[in-house]
C-alpha cells in the first residue's frame, strides 16, 4: 500500500533522469550517457572521479547541453502542469494551452513585445513572458466567453472558439514579423518551438514565473478535484468556485506563456501528457499536476532528442516533433468523445 | 433551521415559483412534491444557497444564505444531488472525503479526523465496502448513498436531497429513504427532500409542500395534503386515496 503511493513519483522521476541523461548525451558530438553521469558526479563535492573524457566535452555539455536540457524541462513542465489544470478547469480532456489557444495568445504577446526590441538582457527577457502573460490571459478570456454555453463549456464550442482566436492570434503575429525588420527573423523558427535562444539566461528568466505558477497549481490539487463535480456541487461542498478559477487562469495562463516566451509555440504536449498520466496514474489531479509537469519534462527532452537527430545535420524545431505525434492523438481523443463524452 | 419567507425563485428571465413560505425544523423530514417541471430542483438550489432567491428571504438560522462565505455555508447545508455526471474515475473513498471540503482550506489535505469522519459516514451509509471501487462502476443506488455519505461526512444539520430515489428500483429507493429516516432519527437532521413518487412521501414525510402553477399550494402532513381532490387538481387526472392496510397513511391510486 506504502509502496504503492510512491510508485508514481518513482517511476516518473526514473523517466525524467532517462530522458535528460540521453538528451545530454545525443548531439553533434555524441557524450555517452556514462560519461555524462560521471561528468556530472565528479562536480558533486562528495566525489572524486578520474576525468578520462575529453576537455571539450566539459564546454558541450555544460554551456551547451545542459542550458538546452533545462530550459527543454522546464518548458515541458509548464506545458504538462498547465495543460493538466486547464482541463480541470474547463472539465474537458481536449483542454490544452494550444488547442484552446492560449499559446497563439501567448505567441502575439510575446512577438509584440520583441518588436518592440527590449535589450536582450536579463530583464529584457523577463519582458518577453509578461508580455506573453498579458496575451494570454486576454485569450483565455475571450474563447471562455466564447465557449461557455450556460454554465458549461462543450468541447465542441471550446475548440471552435480556441481555432478562432488561435487564427487570428498567429495572423496578427504573421504580420507583424513580416512587416518588422530582419530582426526578428530568428522569432520565426521561435515561432514553431525551435529553443534557439541558448545560453543559461533564458533558464534563469523564466524560473521564477515558472516556480510560482506550477507552485500554485501544484498546490490546488485538492480543490481542483472538488471542481470536478461541477459548480453547483464544488460550491455546495464550500468551495469558492469563482475565486479558484480565477487563480487557476492565471497560473496556468501564466505558465503557458511563460513557455511560449522562452521556447516558441509546442502544440499538444499539454494534451498529450495529462491524458496518459490520468491513465496511469489516476484522475485525481492532488497527483495529476505535479505528475503531468514531470511527464512533461521527459516527453519534451525526449522530443528534442528526436528533432536534433532525425535529419542530421539540420535540427527541426520540436514543435514539428511534437505535432506530429500529438495531432493523431487529439484527433483520436475526439472520435472517442463523440461516443463517449465524459470517458475521462 | 432552514427558512424561505416569501421568496420568489427563478432565473433573471423566468420566475419558476413565487411567494414560497416554508421551513424545516431538525428531526424532520419534509417533502416537496409537484409535477414534473414545477420547480422542485429551484427550490433545492435555492435552499442551499447556490441560487439566490430573487426577492424575499431564504437563510439559516436567521443569516441569508447568499451572505455566507461558500465554506461556511457548507457546513449548514449539505446537498445530495442527482446521481448523474459524477466524475467516473474516481474512487468511492475520495468522493466521501471531498465531503470535507468546507473544513479544509485550499492547500491544506485531509487530516485524520477528515479520515475518520468519512470513513464513519460511509459505514453510516453502509458504503464501505465500495471504498476502493471507482464511481463509474458503482450502481445508481450504491452512487446515491454515496453521496448521502459525502453529505454526511459534510456534518451539516441540515441536508437537501433532490430526487434520491430517480431511476431507483423498489428495493432501492426503499433502503435510500429508510437511511434518511434514519439519519434524521440518529443525528437530529433537518431534511429537505424532493421527491416524484407520491407514496414514498406517504410512508417517508412528516411534511409535504405540494407545489403547483408557480406557488405552494398547500403544507401539511401527509394525510392533509395528499388528498384526492387536491391532488387530482394538480395532477390532471383523477386519483384515488386510501389508507395503507399496512401503516394506515394515504395511498395514493391514480385511474378511473
Amino acid at each position: 500500500m506504502i509502496l504503492s503511493r510512491y510508485l508514481p513519483w518513482v517511476w516518473t522521476g526514473a523517466a525524467l533522469l532517462a530522458a535528460a541523461l540521453a538528451s545530454a548525451a545525443v548531439g553533434a558530438v555524441a557524450i555517452p550517457p556514462g560519461v555524462v553521469a560521471r561528468m556530472l558526479l565528479d562536480r558533486l563535492p562528495l566525489f572524486e572521479i578520474k576525468g578520462d573524457w575529453p576537455a571539450a566535452f566539459a564546454t558541450i555539455l555544460y554551456e551547451i547541453r545542459l542550458p538546452n536540457l533545462a530550459l527543454t524541462a522546464l518548458t515541458g513542465m509548464a506545458l504538462g502542469g498547465s495543460g493538466a489544470a486547464f482541463q480541470a478547469l474547463f472539465r474537458n480532456p481536449l483542454a490544452d494551452p494550444y488547442v484552446i489557444g492560449i499559446a497563439s495568445g501567448a505567441g502575439l504577446g510575446a512577438v509584440l513585445a520583441m518588436a518592440l526590441r527590449w535589450p536582450s538582457n536579463l530583464l529584457g527577457m523577463a519582458a518577453v513572458p509578461a508580455a506573453g502573460f498579458i496575451g494570454a490571459l486576454i485569450t483565455v478570456g475571450v474563447v471562455y466567453r466564447l465557449a461557455s454555453v450556460g454554465k458549461t463549456t462543450p468541447v465542441t464550442t471550446l475548440i471552435l472558439a480556441g481555432v478562432a482566436v488561435s487564427s487570428f492570434a498567429t495572423a496578427v503575429t504573421t504580420l507583424i514579423l513580416l512587416l518588422s525588420t530582419s530582426e526578428l527573423h530568428r522569432a520565426v523558427t521561435w515561432m514553431v518551438g525551435g529553443f534557439s535562444l541558448g545560453g543559461w539566461e533564458p533558464v534563469l528568466a523564466s524560473l521564477p514565473y515558472l516556480a510560482i505558477a506550477l507552485g500554485v497549481l501544484v498546490l490546488l490539487g485538492r480543490p481542483l478535484d472538488v471542481l470536478q463535480f461541477g459548480d453547483e456541487q464544488a460550491s455546495q461542498l464550500g468551495l469558492d468556485v469563482d475565486r479558484l478559477k480565477l487563480v487557476v487562469v492565471i497560473t496556468a495562463s501564466l505558465a503557458a506563456a511563460t513557455a511560449v516566451a522562452f521556447s516558441g509555440i509546442i502544440a499538444f504536449v499539454g494534451l498529450v501528457v495529462p491524458h496518459l498520466t490520468r491513465l496511469l496514474w489516476g484522475p485525481s489531479y492532488r497527483r495529476l499536476v505535479p505528475l503531468a509537469a514531470l511527464g512533461g519534462a521527459s516527453f519534451l527532452l525526449l522530443a528534442d532528442i528526436v528533432a536534433r537527430s532525425a535529419m542530421p545535420p539540420r535540427e527541426l524545431p520540436v514543435g514539428v516533433v511534437t505535432s506530429v505525434i500529438g495531432a493523431p492523438f487529439f484527433l483520436y481523443l475526439l472520435a472517442r468523445a463523440k461516443g463517449q463524452l465524459r470517458a475521462w | 433551521m432552514i427558512e424561505l419567507r416569501n421568496a420568489s425563485l427563478g432565473y433573471s428571465d423566468l420566475i419558476v415559483l413565487q411567494d414560497v413560505s416554508l421551513q424545516v425544523e431538525p428531526g424532520e423530514v419534509l417533502a416537496v412534491v409537484g409535477p414534473n417541471g414545477v420547480g422542485k430542483s429551484t427550490l433545492v438550489r435555492v435552499a442551499s444557497g447556490a441560487l439566490r432567491p430573487l426577492s424575499g428571504w431564504a437563510g439559516i438560522d436567521g443569516r441569508a444564505l447568499h451572505e455566507l462565505p461558500p465554506a461556511q455555508r457548507a457546513r449548514l447545508v449539505s446537498v445530495v444531488p442527482q446521481a448523474s455526471n459524477l466524475p467516473p474515475a474516481f474512487r468511492a473513498q475520495d468522493v466521501v472525503l471531498l465531503g470535507r471540503t468546507p473544513y479544509l482550506g485550499w492547500l491544506s489535505s485531509e487530516g485524520e479526523l477528515d479520515r475518520r469522519a468519512a470513513a464513519e459516514a460511509m459505514e453510516r451509509t453502509d458504503t464501505q465496502y465500495l471504498a476502493d471501487r471507482r464511481v463509474g462502476e458503482l450502481s445508481g443506488g450504491e452512487q446515491q448513498r454515496l453521496l448521502i455519505a459525502r453529505a454526511l461526512a459534510q456534518a451539516a444539520p441540515v441536508m437537501l436531497l433532490d430526487e434520491p430515489t430517480a431511476h431507483l428500483d423498489l428495493r432501492h429507493q426503499d433502503r435510500v429513504l429508510k437511511l434518511v429516516r434514519r439519519l434524521v432519527a440518529e443525528e437530529n437532521l433537518a431534511v429537505l427532500l424532493a421527491l416524484h413518487d407520491l407514496n414514498l412521501v406517504s410512508r417517508f414525510a412528516d411534511r409535504v409542500a405540494l407545489l403547483s402553477d408557480g406557488r405552494v399550494r398547500k403544507i401539511g402532513s401527509p394525510q392533509e395534503v395528499l388528498a384526492p381532490e387536491e391532488l387530482a387538481d394538480v395532477y390532471g387526472i383523477r386519483i384515488h386515496v386510501m389508507p395503507n392496510p399496512l401503516d394506515g397513511k394515504p395511498l395514493i391510486l391514480p385511474g378511473e
